[in-house]
């Protein structure tokens, strides 16, 4: 029969502050990488989840649109229907919750609870916002295209651009003289780095 | 990606051996009050752009519009690394940190802070000699942009909301302020970290408060750091009716960090003025007790 020693208890508190030490001595603790290789990156997900509600919030604007905008406005509620369908499947495979992280946010291009209020006070206002929600979402597909990783959402967001690009020249055509030309310019189609005010 | 950061790591273990041989700082003596455990950067506005690297990573323009102190190369791609590469205008040269928070307008014109802000680095928890340096590469949102007048006044991290000459307490803008005055905020970041994410989902919970009544982390978030407190001044007095911030009413202010110290550097000040209880400038230097000596050179760099 063999019998395996066991460790003399001075011995396992030895050690046991050997540990501690060494607990001790560690460096900060190594943050753990992120989860599992997703093909979603930050930028991938960031995007999907500001589409959503930009798509989303606008079509309450859209139903309030003046005879003359009509059938363009319901051109547009249809394909953004189309697009919302396939950022909430690219959300679902992203692992993503159905949770809004822009809700209540004011922010360019995206139609808030404020806004649709003034809107319905003055429809007048309708074409600029239109604009600007088509200016804006065009620059964010551009941003998930330089610097998103997943090819569907990269793929989307081409299409999303396109589309945007399309839909602008569409709703210049359809409210000749209204846009564009009073209008304070909160987002330049080409760039967004013109809107950069640098204090020197 | 762990090799790196363990690396990383095993770097900024070797740095503090190194400050802890350089650096000589006398301990607090036993009869010295200890009044203070904290340490400011001093940073001025760099840009105003419509970018969050944060919470719209790789979408420039995807914001609203947020006031940028410190490293001007912060844009809506920055990373530990891009930051690291750039330049600051904080006065600790070695800290090339991103610090933001939503603009300030009165009506449409833009208002711009006009000299170095303070951000305090100090205690929230009681034992302050328990205070660790910030990881590297940490990043978090402080406050929200949808919080609601009722959740401003009763965050942990409110302190007097909005200020103005005599006027303090005011959980959203004050309707006027003395001419020539100016309209100060200040609020507490969170200060315990979960010990194990850089960042999370929503941005903010792998951090969270000391306990309130204790001073003490929770469980959940155990891990001490420096409590970051934005101390901004804004330049627009008088009539304050058309005050506005980018993200909406006085409540919805907020801020967000990056940290791109240099790992000892950082240690040094935190070592010195947070954990060795003093009430130091951006040098690590407590004009009060200058026999206790700065943690930092003349340059506001660490002697190498």
């Amino acid at each position: 029969m063999t019998t395996i020693p066991s460790t003399p208890g001075r011995f396992r508190a030895l050690w046991g502050a050997a540990l501690l030490v060494l607990a001790a001595c560690a460096p900060a603790p190594t943050p753990a990488p992120p989860a599992p290789a997703s093909p979603f990156n930050a930028t991938d997900t960031a995007w999907i989840q500001l589409m959503i509600p930009m798509n989303e919030q606008l079509l309450p604007a859209l139903a309030l649109a003046p005879p003359e905008l009509a059938p363009f406005a319901a051109e547009l509620a249809e394909s953004h229907g189309r697009e919302l369908a396939q950022l909430k499947r690219l959300r679902e495979r992203a692992g993503l919750s159905g949770d809004n992280p822009h809700a209540g946010h004011q922010m360019p291009g995206l139609v808030s609870e404020a806004d649709l209020a003034g809107l319905r006070l003055d429809p007048a206002g309708l074409p600029a916002k239109l604009r600007e929600h088509l200016e804006q979402s065009a620059l964010l597909a551009r941003g998930e295209q330089d610097s998103g990783a997943d090819r569907e959402t990269r793929d989307l967001a081409a299409s999303i651009g396109a589309a945007r690009a399309a839909q602008t020249e569409r709703l210049a055509a359809a409210t000749p003289g209204h846009v564009g030309q009073h209008r304070r310019n909160p987002t330049p189609p080409d760039r967004a780095d013109s809107r950069v005010v640098s204090e020197s | 990606m762990s090799r790196t950061l363990r690396t990383l790591a095993a770097t900024a273990a070797a740095g503090l051996l190194a400050t802890a041989l350089t650096v000589v700082t006398q301990p607090a003596q036993a009869d010295e009050l200890v009044t203070h455990h904290e340490f400011q950067a001093n940073c001025s506005v760099t840009a105003h752009r419509p970018d969050d690297p944060i919470v719209f990573p790789g979408l420039p323009g995807a914001s609203h519009m947020h006031t940028f102190l410190g490293n001007s190369s912060t844009n809506a791609s920055s990373t530990t690394a891009s930051l690291k590469a750039g330049q600051t205008n904080c006065k600790t040269p070695d800290d090339k940190s991103a610090y933001w928070f939503p603009s300030l307008y009165n009506g449409d014109q833009l208002v711009v802070p006009d000299f170095p802000q303070v951000i305090y680095y100090k205690s929230g928890i009681l034992k302050y000699q328990e205070v660790r340096s910030f990881p590297a590469g940490i990043r978090f949102v402080v406050g929200s942009p949808t919080a609601t007048q009722e959740q401003f006044r009763t965050a942990p991290g409110a302190v007097e909301g909005w200020e103005c000459g005599n006027s303090a307490h005011n959980w959203d803008f004050p309707s006027y302020c003395p001419p020539g005055s100016q309209l100060n905020v200040r609020y507490q970041a969170p200060s315990c970290w979960n010990g194990r994410d850089l960042d999370s989902a929503d941005h903010k919970s792998h951090m969270a408060y000391p306990d309130r009544a204790t001073l003490v982390c929770p469980a959940t978030h155990p891990v001490p750091v420096p409590m970051l407190e934005f101390k901004i001044a804004f330049p627009v007095s008088g009539d304050m009716s058309r005050v506005r911030l980018a993200s909406g009413r006085g409540y919805t202010w907020h801020y967000d960090f990056m940290n791109a110290w240099d790992g000892p550097t950082l240690q040094a000040l935190v070592s010195h003025c947070v954990n060795g209880g003093l009430q130091c400038d951006p040098r690590g230097y407590d004009q009060y007790k200058p026999h206790r000596g700065a943690a930092l050179g003349p340059d506001y760099r660490l002697p190498r």
